[in-house]
């Protein structure tokens, strides 16, 4: 019980910081529904002169439509930028407080991260998805089931890109520079995540890899959730995979922080 | 058992020496050259319950890098610490919640919001039951002025009301030992004063033991029994303050008033190179000596026996004289 108070602190204290910051923002609404105009007129031109209901990879153009809005509307909710912060934390020797306080490390960084999102799905994804509801033709999911899918898949997508991120920020206590690791790290996860396109678009060798590493647990999955695409006898299975690797990738952070924390030389003072 | 026991503790680290221009540079990309350096160098010491410790030494003798391994946040490269029992870094976790701590140069609060919300996180990561918190929240705003910046975000905060909040915030879950390093940099004197006043009261009330860094010797003198200097990671000093005044070498004063001119050179053939005399005004002579060359008493006497004095003082070398040669000639002072 008091383990939740101290976690649950965490969370309540990064919405506090990222409500101190709101203005911040509203610049950012205006960039999302950039992005998303952008990629539906591509689609739209893409099917231009394709009857109804062509389909390309599996995508008609109005689920097309839906994957690019519901994906960048959830991106607001999953992002995080543990990575970045760690590696500021290192850097600044700022981490030293961190280390200072009696809690898990790698907890204290995911609960903050889960804060800022939370802060993010009311400030941010709420009036964005509104705005974009009003301007381009969304799909709602077929069932309520449906939704109730996705929205969990998109949970354990949080917790699989948190994961990752935190190991990034590992590197940080091992290289001088990870700018271009992270930056590298940011295309790929746009890319593998299924964000940009389904995987379903790329060649047939990358797919095989992507069905297999855990990078479409953050869009790819959730997406096809949320369009009723997941064939019922695979929901379980594909559920299954979204959960082993966000925890297989949670315990190897744990693992991996020990040791990295031996290494740190905790410049300045 | 000892609160605090250090048995040889080192820590060093490895520099990445860089060659000299780009031909240089070039050459580094393939073959680099470390060196080490041991900012800690097997040190040891302890420290008792309730006790008040200043840790001096001159800019980069390695306080830092020992208070970081005394609170659990760097690995030692060799040696033993415990604290309380625990061995600070292997323990980290559950030996953070017994210990505040200080860094003057950096804040522990968050820093973009309000004081109050980053105490009561605080209190919330340490436990701190709601009656508690009030309690020591009540004693803290009053000892450290804390009233009016409450409700401040701490990037909103001068330097001087951050250190007295993230002072309440290394207390505010009542730790049993105190670790501060610099914990009065960059304060005017009001507010080294309140922060002073402030140790020496929860060191005396609440008998939390207190391992302090400062360069601030007017400090070290209204606090601490005890000093340990260290120089070039090593403890070259370690014992009372009163001690480190004896040491030798060190010159005493003694300020002569005569009734009538001062009668330096008759002084001068008495004492010869025992006494070093300079002249203040007509009537005031002031000289230096080595007390254990010539004792005061005998000085003293020798003086009354042979002259009218109207008057004299004998004054103890300064702290700030004792430290600076300290400082200067190292462990060989001693
Ligand atoms: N992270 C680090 N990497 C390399 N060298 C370091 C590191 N931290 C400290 N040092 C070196 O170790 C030595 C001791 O540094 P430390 O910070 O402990 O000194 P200090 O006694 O606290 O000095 P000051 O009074 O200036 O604060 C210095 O020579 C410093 O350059
Ligand atoms: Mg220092």
């Amino acid at each position: 019980m008091s383990l939740i108070s101290v976690y649950g602190s965490f969370i309540r204290n990064a919405f506090l910081k990222m409500l101190a910051y709101r203005a911040r923002y509203y610049t950012g609404i205006a960039t999302y529904l950039f992005f998303v105009a952008v990629y539906y007129f591509i689609w739209q031109a893409i099917f231009a002169g394709k009857p109804e209901g062509y389909r390309i990879s599996g995508y008609t153009l109005p689920e097309m439509l839906t994957y690019v809005s519901v994906g960048w509307i959830a991106r607001s909710f999953y992002f995080s930028n543990i990575d970045d912060e760690m590696d500021d934390l290192v850097r600044s020797g700022q981490i030293s407080v961190y280390l200072l306080r009696p809690v898990n490390f790698q907890a204290m960084m995911i609960f903050q991260a889960v804060g800022e999102a939370l802060f993010r799905i009311t400030f941010f994804s709420l009036p964005v998805g509104a705005v974009i509801l009003l301007c381009f033709p969304i799909n709602p999911p077929p069932s309520s089931a449906d939704f109730l899918l996705f929205a969990l898949s998109t949970a354990l997508g949080f917790l699989t890109m948190a994961s990752i991120n935190f190991l990034v920020g590992l590197l940080a206590f091992y290289f001088k520079s990870v700018d271009g690791i992270m930056r590298a790290k940011y295309n790929l996860i746009n890319l593998f995540s299924g964000l940009l396109l389904p995987l379903s678009f790329l060649p047939d060798w990358l797919r095989v890899a992507m069905e297999v590493l855990p990078f479409k647990s953050i869009a790819y999955v959730p997406l096809n959730f949320y369009l009723g695409k997941v064939p019922p006898e695979q929901i379980g299975s594909v559920l299954a995979g979204e959960f082993a690797w966000a925890f297989g990738l949670l315990a190897a952070g744990m693992i991996l922080w020990t040791r990295a924390a031996s290494r740190l030389t905790l410049q300045g003072g | 058992m000892a609160l605090v026991e250090v048995q040889n503790l080192r820590k060093s680290f490895r520099t990445f020496k860089r060659s000299e221009g780009i031909l240089g540079s070039f050459k580094d990309l393939f073959s680099r050259q470390y060196s080490t350096l041991n900012a800690v160098d097997g040190i040891s010491f302890k420290v008792e319950e309730g006790e008040l410790l200043g840790y001096l030494g001159p800019n980069g003798a390695g306080k830092s890098t020992s208070i970081k391994m005394l609170t659990g946040i760097l690995k030692p490269t060799d040696g033993e610490i415990t604290v309380m029992g625990y061995h600070p870094f292997r323990d980290r976790r559950a030996y953070t919640a017994h210990i505040g701590v200080v860094f003057g140069q950096r804040t522990q609060l968050w820093w973009d919001i309000a004081v109050l919300e980053s105490l009561k996180l605080l209190a919330k990561i340490y436990r701190v039951s709601d009656s508690e918190f009030k309690s020591r929240l009540e004693l803290l705003t009053e000892t450290l002025g804390l009233k009016d910046l409450l409700h401040t975000p701490v990037r909103k905060l001068s330097l001087g009301q951050r250190i007295r909040c993230d002072l309440a915030g290394s207390l505010i879950y009542g730790p049993k030992i105190l670790f501060l390093d610099e914990p009065t940099i960059g304060l005017d004197a009001v507010g080294k004063d309140a922060v002073r006043a402030f140790l020496r009261k929860i060191n005396r009330d609440l008998k939390a033991t207190i391992i302090m860094t400062t360069h601030d010797l007017k400090e070290i003198e209204e606090l601490c029994q005890r000093i340990l200097i260290i120089d070039k990671g090593r403890i070259i000093y370690d014992g009372s303050l009163e001690r480190v005044r004896t040491l030798p070498g060190l010159k005493r004063r003694i300020y002569l008033d005569f009734a009538g001119s001062a009668p330096e050179s008759k002084l001068n053939e008495i004492f010869g190179t025992r006494v070093a005399f300079e002249r203040e005004s007509e009537r005031r002579l002031a000289g230096s000596y080595d007390p254990r060359e010539l004792s005061t008493p005998e000085l003293v006497k020798e003086v009354f026996a042979n002259f009218d004095v109207a008057d004299f003082t004998v004054s103890e070398p300064e702290l700030e004289e004792v430290i600076m040669k300290i400082y200067r000639e190292g462990a060989g002072a001693l």
